[in-house]
């Protein structure tokens, strides 16, 4: 029993860790050459890469390691040889936490000193590169992808954003640190409103999906209650032979409401304060108190205190 | 010395426009009122006292006048404030799910497992819901805002403010205000609704008393009706999830502490909580528009609606029921969500047709169901329109 609960313990543990970690941050959009996208902060236009929290949970960056360089995946080499070829994305600071489904970006310009959102790499102009992501332990292959060689202000990016596949964009519809389709069109309220304006499409389908919901549980518990309802039938059967059959005019007083039902009330609340210790709570003491009680004081204002028949 | 009570004067002056007095508008008061209405109602007539004591108060704290730019960071609105803190419950949705967890550990649903066919009954008295969101829309009402208030047909608090925060957030204050208030209505509401409906050999039928359930189908119940319930309705998950774990702690045998801190402790810190912020969130300016009058038509409306077709319903499955096993049309109007208040005015009912017929048990039944019900219901809405 203890081994199972420890085993269940790790997993869920191990499960928690992942989810905890940066293993749904995916890359998203990357831009190569930038002449006429996004500025940073230092007014300055490089080679930019996004990612995408695939979850709905926040997750950190900090820690992990962003390359280029493809001597990493060599398994043989150690985890300090990887990351001397790597960028590492620093901790301590705040802004390396990624909101559910929102984007982060880096600028790759090979100035690191410039803030943690400048990578200690560039990305090369008019050939093919390759960006991985790895983990805070520098071994571990969170997600990469090789970007073909691209136009001015192209970017290669998801057709949606964390899945799908990749495609380049041209340089009118790139959207940095913002999600990939921006999706133009009415929504289901405006949708409703149109189709629906009398209101009674969706009366017939809420209550159908309502009724079967139900139905579907009366179904299932009428044969659940038919199921223990013999269970208990059966079982009460066998002892049944040795005990007399109950006469039959109690039977019908039963079913009918009618004496029976009171003693079974009065038996039914006895076991009750019985089991429920809510009887009256006797001292134990048996004494005669002289002191005078409301009751004694009836005595004297009652000339009769029982009524005469 | 001149300028000395020309600062002494100012001081007073810049203090008076800080007070209440000075910031009084007839709105205030009119909410004030509304609030001190909710709390007599509650005291003197006894009408859902936990719920209307507290919105009643929330009510008047709310609408409290002050100088609002003043920065004083003491309104619900204001964030930081006490209030507005506390008021995060209400706006991100997770009181309603706890307040269902405190439901399920004190709701028996042995009736309706005895009578599982009672779950019909529940659902048709969804129809209210919907029949609110057709009214609603007829009054100019986005189809969102509309599937806000139609829930308050499902008499439901929770279920009601649950929704209205995803769906309505503006109107949230006047649709929760209006469901408790109806809810804490409901016996004036019902009772006419339900003599119009039925004879009065109707209201004779004698129901068997609903068969002992055993504790392996009370353990399977909550399970299995999460799972079905989540698997075809899984927007309404928080609710449905946490009625039916509060359910299971009660029922397990083995988790009576959870089940009492469930049920007690825990319902009642958020019952308190929620009611003050909900009743603080009727802030004059926002609750007395016309929007909160057809808010409070669409709602009384549901709520006949609702009990209509529960009460109809049943009539109409007698049609196919054997002569003994017909269902007592007074039960019907259970079908709402308004936990035991519905099932007793069932119960009330019967007796003044019958003094020896006792229909409480029998009507608990589609009383549990309507819960289960409004949660689907609401489920269903948020994931059509979200």
């Amino acid at each position: 029993m203890r081994k199972t609960l420890i085993t269940l313990m790790m997993v869920l543990a191990a499960t928690a860790g992942f989810a905890q970690g940066a293993k749904s941050l995916k890359f998203n959009e990357i831009l190569v050459t930038n002449t006429e996208s996004i500025l940073d902060e230092y007014g300055c236009r490089s080679a930019w890469i996004e990612f995408h929290n695939d979850a709905f949970a926040s997750a950190n960056a900090r820690n992990c390691f962003l390359t280029t360089n493809r001597a990493v995946l060599n398994e043989e080499l150690s985890a300090p040889e990887r990351i001397k070829m790597m960028y590492q994305i620093p901790s301590g600071d705040v802004a390396t936490g990624i909101h559910g489904k929102q984007k982060m970006l880096f600028f790759a310009d090979n100035m690191p000193k410039r803030g943690i959102f400048h990578t200690s790499f560039t990305l090369a102009d008019s050939t093919e590169n390759w960006i991985a992501l790895y983990d805070a332990n520098g071994t571990t292959l969170l997600d990469s992808v090789t970007v073909p060689a691209l136009g001015e202000n192209q970017s290669w990016a998801r057709a949606k954003d964390g899945v799908g596949e990749w495609r380049i964009v041209t340089a009118d519809n790139v959207t940095p640190a913002a999600t990939n389709i921006v999706e133009q069109g009415e929504g289901k309220v405006a949708k409703f409103k149109r189709m629906d304006s009398l209101g009674l499409g969706m009366t017939v389908m809420c209550m159908a999906v309502v009724f079967s919901a139900l139905a579907i549980l009366w179904f299932l518990f009428a044969a659940i209650g038919k199921i223990f309802a013999n269970t208990v039938s059966s079982t009460k059967k066998a002892p049944a032979k040795a005990v007399a059959p109950a006469p039959k005019k109690e039977e019908h007083m039963l079913r009918k409401g009618g004496k029976a039902d009171e003693e079974m009330a009065a038996i039914c609340m006895a076991l009750h304060e019985h089991f429920g210790n809510i009887h009256d709570e006797e001292s134990d003491v048996l004494t005669i108190d002289g002191g005078e009680s409301s009751w004694h004081m009836l005595t004297h204002t009652h000339s009769h205190p029982y009524p005469y028949n | 010395m001149n300028d000395f009570f020309n600062f002494i004067g100012n001081n007073l002056v810049d203090f008076w426009q800080y007070t209440g007095f000075a910031n009084a508008t007839w709105g205030h008061i009119v909410m004030i009122l509304v609030g001190c209405l909710f709390i007599t109602l509650a005291i003197k007539k006894g009408w859902e006292p936990l719920l209307l004591v507290p919105i009643g108060f929330g009510i008047i704290l709310g609408n409290i006048p002050f100088k609002a730019d003043a920065g004083l960071e003491i309104g619900l609105y204001e964030e930081g404030s006490v209030l507005n803190i506390l008021y995060q419950g209400v706006k991100t949705g997770w009181y309603p799910p706890l307040i269902f967890l405190g439901i399920g550990a004190m709701t028996d649903f042995g009736p309706l497992i005895a009578n599982p066919k009672m779950m019909l009954v529940g659902a048709s008295a969804q129809f209210g819901i919907f029949a609110a969101y057709i009214i609603a829309l007829a009054l100019g009402f986005e189809p969102d805002q509309a599937a806000g208030i139609a829930i308050i047909g499902g008499a439901d608090g929770p279920t009601a403010i649950f929704l209205s925060s995803k769906l309505a957030p503006n109107l949230m204050g006047a649709i929760a205000v209006c469901a408790y208030s109806y809810m804490a209505l409901v016996p004036v509401i019902q009772r006419p609704i339900m003599r119009l409906l039925t004879t009065k050999k109707e209201r004779l039928i004698r129901m068997e008393a609903p068969r002992q359930v055993s504790q392996t189908e009370k353990i399977i119940f909550p399970i299995v009706g999460l799972l079905l319930t989540a698997f075809i309705v899984p927007s309404g998950l928080p609710l449905l999830g946490m009625l039916f774990f509060g359910n299971l702690l009660n029922v397990s045998g083995v988790t009576g502490r959870l089940a009492e801190a469930a049920k007690g402790p825990l319902i009642n810190c958020i019952t308190i909580l929620l009611g003050l912020t909900v009743g603080a969130s009727t802030q004059a300016s926002e609750f007395l528009t016309p929007s909160t009058l057809k808010i409070l038509l669409v709602g009384i409306t549901a709520f006949i609606i609702a009990t209509a077709s529960g009460v109809l319903f049943v009539k109409f499955m007698n049609l196919f029921l054997p002569k003994g096993k017909k269902i007592n049309p007074l039960i019907g109007n259970a079908g709402v969500s308004a936990v035991p208040m519905a099932a007793r005015i069932s119960h009330d009912e019967g007796q003044k047709a019958d003094p020896t017929n006792y229909l409480l048990m029998n009507a608990m039944g589609p009383n549990v169901a309507g819960v289960i019900g409004s949660a689907c219901a609401a489920g269903v809405l948020l994931g059509f329109l979200i």
